[in-house]
């Protein structure tokens, strides 16, 4: 474990050294994010300025989960792209046999072994609007519905990260998929709103099937004294961990085709 | 044209095409990202107008045309702005079109024909979409009369010769900087917020419609969705005409220009 | 040299203006408008005719300038000064009709589509070259069964191993039958079966084609074995031009005698012959190496013979890769 731990901060390390050799690039990439942010704002009071409410949710409420969207949102850039891009390219270069030779575990090289610094400052503005939003509504929460929260954050994460990690993993399977890459980001307007949006048959997928409705959804319930039904929060919790084990296993499994191939 | 002439272009569209196939998996998965955009503006859509009056009309859109709009920009997008030339930069750069250059070949026909083969492709998945969409958000379109249509499909090819155009000048940067893709990104980075996919631009401030209008974006297809919906003036018609084909013009005319400077200072790489 | 040439440069230079560039974006961006140049001389003046049917090895050091003056041949950069001219025309204006009757391999580039077979880019370049079907089918024909390829063609390209994807690139690089051919390191990588299977080959496509070969190559064995004339460029400038057995004449003095010895013999003994290279007694082996004078070679052989315990003797010219370093250190100093 204190291998882990100090591997880890390595790796921080030499993402900082990185960033500092390319100083520009992370420059470059900073701006981006953060007009990509405030572009999303602006158009989200644009869009939504029309309306009173939309599906129950009053002004305010929206915007805190755009800001729960924002805070994943940087994550998904900042950790999970960089990752994953890693992972796959690895996997068309062969590389990937190096990590396998290590002696530390795969799935743990494969997701901290890259991140950027360049979309903390975006997580930074999504918790800020977050807790501004909270305070001018006069929200409070006891510290059970604060740990919730927090606990569904990291379940959202996990989600976004397991079924990436499925996606990417398909990548030793099928030859050339570049884009592969690009599915997961590609749902995300799904949780940039509210889930109560959703009907019909995109209710049920984005709810039960695939439940990246709930990933922003639930914790603003929280937050918002909405009462989100108890047994759907529990659904997430199961749905989540159910994924990251499917991904360890499918991981594992693929692993061995491809060792027995030899890549 | 000679007879052989078209059958060697006709033989570089069909290997393109084929080899645009090879990885269907991968055309697969481009096509969902793009469905799933559309869904994604088309529910955000629906589900506003239904929070809301259902006769109420946001910013001068009626329900019924705000989801005809959004199905057609998706459409429209799709085939425009689905490029096959993303990567010419890093050819370039990479010294990868000597192949074309020694051929008895022109490039900008090769690169037509890149991109038009990606476009079929692109424009046959759209088919299957457009049904599923069709059939989810049962949008209702009332087709121009035939003189619209006709304009309609003018400036629609005249945006997919500026995308082009665009295309190449991005291009170019790779006889003088590895570092291409920055660039691009940025563009598509503006892009997405100003082109129109997820609401239409005249739902913006005026400053920032009239911004807009001073740059090719708008061009590349939401004025011709305002087209297609009728929502143009016969003068309004008029202008952007002569804006589109004006940007079509000054474009072709730099990029023909730049890649002719390119190729002097082309150092086929791998020197 | 009867034939008029079908290749002629006079005094042609490349001069390549870089920049030493700042890293990350904002540094090309600054170098948009401050850029330090730095010119970097590839050809620096290079003339010479070639006459039809010739093959002629280009040989250099890495960064010479082999590649450059092809580059120029074939119309790919833009001379700084001097103008080729390749079959009476400008490459640079790359005319359809110039193009048709040459072809540039290099063996580090690939024009194969790389997803698909080899088969379908020959018949793109069928198309593209506007080859008639009867002529098409004639020369693919007996280029695959000179390289033995029948089996590969039809498989995925990134599937197949160097070897047989540089055969297919020299396959679409013939169809059109050039009448002139140049050839970047067509061996590069490969195995030396194989780089004799490509000799071979180039040797018997000059036979039956007449065609005009310009070959750059690291391996000496290739321009050994095909070029009569060999032409050496060093920093951009031509310092040698003619039968490769006159650099050998001219350049190796000495020949190499290799000796083995039943019995110690003293190193002081063998100095009176030559210049002692190498010389090893470890109590059970007597070997040396000495070099001699190429024409008193045979001579001190002869000596050596008698007067010592000799069990094996060679006698070598050395390896032309000696001779060529030479030839650079003479040049340089």
């Amino acid at each position: 474990m204190k291998k882990y731990w100090h591997l880890f901060w390595h790796f921080r390390k030499v993402d900082f050294m990185r960033m500092m050799e390319y100083r520009t690039d992370f420059v470059f990439w900073l701006i981006v994010s953060l007009m990509w942010t405030a572009f999303n704002y602006f158009f989200f009071f644009l869009i939504f300025g029309t309306t009173e409410s939309v599906a129950g949710w009053s002004h305010q409420e929206l915007v805190i989960v755009l800001s729960f969207f924002t805070m994943i949102d940087a994550l998904t850039w900042s950790v999970f792209y960089a990752n994953m891009t890693q992972y796959t390219q690895s996997v068309f270069s062969g590389e990937l046999s190096k990590y396998l030779l290590q002696p530390v575990s795969t799935i743990f090289l494969l997701t901290t072994q890259r991140m950027s610094y360049n979309n903390i400052p975006r997580f930074l503005i999504g918790l800020i609007v977050l807790v501004i939003t909270a305070v001018k509504m006069d929200i409070s929460v006891s510290m059970m519905e604060l740990a919730l929260i927090v606990v569904l954050f990291i379940c959202g994460a996990v989600f976004i990260y397991s079924g990436w990690f499925i996606l990417a993993t398909l990548s030793l399977w099928v030859d050339k998929l570049q884009n592969i890459n690009d599915i997961m980001p590609g749902f995300r307007r799904v949780y940039q709103i509210p889930r109560q949006v959703f009907t019909g048959v995109t209710a049920l997928t984005f709810t039960f099937i695939f439940p990246l409705g709930l990933i922003t959804s639930l914790p603003s319930e929280i937050l918002t004294g909405k009462n989100p039904p108890v047994l759907l929060i529990l659904y997430f919790i199961v749905a989540t961990t159910c994924l990251a084990l499917t991904a360890r296993a499918f991981f594992k499994y693929s692993i061995k085709q491809y060792s027995s191939v030899g890549g | 044209m000679k007879t052989t002439t078209i059958k060697k272009y006709w033989a570089l569209l069909t290997i393109s095409w084929e080899n645009g196939l090879v990885y269907r998996m991968s055309v697969f998965m481009w096509r969902l990202r793009r469905f799933l955009a559309a869904v994604m503006a088309l529910t955000i859509w629906s589900t506003i107008y239904t929070s809301a009056a259902p006769e109420a009309t946001t910013f001068g859109y009626a329900q019924s045309d705000m989801i005809s709009y959004i199905f057609l920009i998706s459409i429209l997008q799709s085939l425009v702005l689905a490029t096959a030339l993303n990567g010419l930069a890093q050819d370039v750069y990479s010294g990868a079109i000597s192949n074309q250059l020694l051929k008895p070949l022109s490039l900008t026909v090769y690169l037509i024909m890149q991109d038009l083969a990606d476009k079929l492709k692109n424009a046959s998945a759209l088919l299957f979409e457009i049904i599923a969409l069709f059939l989810i958000f049962k949008p209702v379109v009332h087709l121009p009369d035939l003189p619209t249509l006709g304009i309609f499909i003018v400036w629609t090819l005249a945006a997919i010769v500026l995308n082009f155009c665009i295309s190449l000048l991005f291009g170019s940067l790779g006889f003088w900087s590895p570092e291409t893709w920055a660039p691009r990104f940025l563009f598509y980075t503006l892009l997405q917020f100003t082109a129109g996919q997820l609401f239409p631009l005249d739902v913006l401030p005026t400053i920032f419609q009239k911004v807009m209008y001073a740059t090719p974006f708008p061009y590349l297809s939401f004025v011709q969705t305002q087209l297609f919906l009728q929502k143009l003036t016969l003068s309004e018609i008029q202008l952007h005409s002569m804006v589109l084909l004006g940007w079509v013009a000054v474009l072709a005319f730099l990029a023909q220009g730049i890649w002719k400077r390119g190729l002097r200072d082309y150092d086929a790489a791998g020197r | 040299m009867s034939k008029p040439p079908i290749i002629s440069i006079t005094n042609l230079k490349k001069h390549f203006k870089v920049y030493k560039k700042k890293p990350g974006l904002w540094g090309s961006i600054q170098s948009l408008w401050h850029r330090e140049y730095e010119v970097v001389k590839a050809v620096d003046g290079i003339s010479f005719d070639i006459a039809e049917g010739e093959i002629v090895g280009f040989i250099g050091m890495n960064g010479a300038g082999k590649t450059t003056t092809l580059k120029m041949l074939s119309g790919l950069l833009y001379p700084t000064e001097g103008q080729p001219s390749v079959l009476g025309y400008n490459p640079w204006e790359r005319k359809a009709s110039f193009q048709k009757q040459f072809a540039l391999v290099m063996g580090q580039k690939n024009q194969l589509w790389w997803d698909l077979p080899a088969v379908e880019t020959f018949y793109l370049n069928k198309a593209i070259y506007e080859i008639p079907d009867e002529q098409f089918e004639k020369t693919l024909k007996k280029l695959v069964k000179l390289l033995d390829v029948e089996d590969i063609i039809r498989i995925q390209v990134r599937k197949l191993s160097l070897g047989q994807r540089m055969k297919c690139e020299l396959i679409a690089a013939l169809l059109h039958n050039p009448k002139v051919l140049f050839l970047d390191e067509p061996t590069i990588g490969l195995d030396v079966v194989m780089q004799k299977t490509l000799r071979d080959f180039i040797k018997a496509y000059n036979k039956e084609f007449g065609a005009t070969i310009i070959l750059t190559s690291h391996y000496m064995d290739d321009v050994k074995e095909l070029c009569e004339r060999a032409i050496i460029i060093d920093h951009g400038k031509k310092i040698f031009d003619g039968k490769l057995q006159d650099i050998i004449d001219k350049y190796a003095r000495n020949k190499k005698l290799s000796l083995v010895f039943s019995e110690p013999v003293t190193k002081k003994d063998l100095q009176a012959f030559g210049d002692l290279k190498e010389f090893s007694d470890d109590g059970s082996h007597y070997t040396a190496t000495l070099l001699v004078a190429r024409k008193k070679a045979t001579a001190v052989a002869a000596q050596v013979l008698s007067k010592f315990p000799v069990v094996d003797v060679t006698i070598e010219e050395p390896p032309i890769e000696a001779i060529i370093r030479e030839v650079f250190s003479k040049e340089g100093s």
